[in-house]
């Protein structure tokens, strides 16, 4: 009884992240109830790991026909919202899978999948038990975890449609002409990146300046000189809408930005001349 | 947070959209028993103006708490929790709100707290 008490907690959280339900969890922690109490104790090395086992196959199962039901489910489905400024409990575990935006996602990956992201980012189970829980191989399981992974960082990143993007290069140039490091950083994703190709001739920054203030304060800490007498023309390069950036009729640098939904996670500064020759006029570099 | 609150308090939209990002987006769960939008609010003047539309139709005490680890609010009306808010804050502007109608998604919220024991 001990035991199972002391493990509930833990059993709750598996289900819940899984099902994103309070009532289905509960119930699937009772039924692991239910089943412990028919098992032979003496033979069960490690109570925990089986009853994490239990309830997370019981959770898969569900998760299969919880599906469906949130096909016909009216409107849009959210998880049971969990109040754990009253239950610490639950979000003490690491508290990623626990947030509202990775519950919606995890609804999109199979059991299997779920279930392995939820024992490995939540609770931190090693691989080896996790294919035993879910069971298959543990390369199997290393697997089935990088590509929920990948699932989510896919979905939280899906690139910004074009019109988004081309408001968001707007709304960057503004910012950046202005020096408005607030501005600026409320464009940018948390891990943007920007990229300078000087090709060693121009004065560009040789390494690549990450992360959103960081960034934010290097686009700033140029902006009283940079973009004086500049004149500004959208071009397309990639497929993207660009800046061609010129002076007295010379372009010198093509601006390329990357956004997503978190905004713009990469600035491409374009200062090869050689690169930007085609577009300028011709000898003026 | 505390600002979306009082914001949200006053039924003011332009005070509140200032604290939403300008992607914001708010979905609604009403499971088919509460009257909710099937489709998303996007963008801060319509998210505001859901929001102070429905209060002002409906008023509710307003407190602010953790949901799923995140900050969230919750709605009171006639000694009941109706709704649950989780928000996603990035760089102090509101960039999600998801709304939980459903009364059975609810009902831990309308219970007494268990006990250390029944978890």
């Amino acid at each position: 009884m001990a035991t199972f008490t002391a493990t509930r907690p833990r059993l709750f959280g598996i289900a819940y992240r899984m099902l994103g339900s309070v009532a289905e969890a509960e119930d699937i922690v009772q039924e692991t109830w239910v089943r412990w109490q028919g098992t032979d104790r003496t033979v069960v090395e490690n109570p925990p790991a089986f009853l994490a086992t239990i309830t997370t196959r019981l959770a898969m199962n569900l998760a299969q026909s919880a599906h469906a039901r949130h096909e016909t489910y009216i409107g849009p489905w959210l998880p049971d919202p969990i109040d754990t400024s009253a239950d610490p409990e639950l979000g003490a575990e690491r508290g990623e899978a626990l947030e509202f935006a990775v519950l919606l996602l995890l609804e999109k990956l199979t059991p299997a999948e779920r279930a392995a992201y939820v024992l490995r980012e939540a609770f931190d189970y090693p691989y080896l038990l996790i294919a035993d829980i879910v069971q298959s191989s543990e390369p199997a399981a290393r697997k089935l975890v990088s590509r929920a992974r990948k699932h989510l960082a896919a979905e939280r990143r899906r690139p910004a449609p074009a019109p988004e993007h081309r408001r968001l290069l707007d709304a960057f140039l503004t910012a950046a002409q202005s020096g408005d490091i607030v501005g600026l950083e409320q464009l940018f994703a948390e891990d943007v990146v920007s990229y300078s190709d000087g090709g060693g001739v121009k004065l560009a920054a040789r390494i690549p300046v990450a992360g959103r203030s960081r960034v934010a304060k290097f686009v700033a800490a140029f902006s009283s000189h940079f973009w004086t007498d500049v004149d500004l023309r959208w071009v397309e390069a990639n497929g993207l809408p660009s800046i061609e950036l010129s002076r007295d009729g010379v372009a010198f640098t093509i601006l390329t930005v990357t956004a997503s939904e978190s905004g713009i996670d990469r600035l491409l500064w374009l200062m090869n001349p050689s690169k930007i020759r085609p577009m300028a006029t011709p000898g003026a570099l | 947070m505390h600002e979306l609150r009082l914001a949200a308090e006053r039924g003011e939209p332009a005070l509140l959209a200032a604290v939403l990002d300008r992607r914001v987006e708010m979905l609604i769960d009403g499971g088919g028993i509460v009257p909710a939008d099937p489709r998303p609010f996007r963008g801060p003047e319509d998210v505001a103006r859901k929001i102070c539309d429905v209060l002002e139709d409906d008023p509710a005490i307003i407190t602010e708490r953790e949901v799923n680890g995140q900050r969230g609010l919750v709605l009171h009306r006639r000694g009941e929790v109706t709704a649950v808010v989780c928000v996603n804050v990035h760089h102090r502007h509101v960039t999600e709100l998801w709304v939980q109608l459903n009364p059975d998604k609810l009902r831990q919220w309308n219970r007494p707290r268990p006990t250390a024991d029944d978890r």
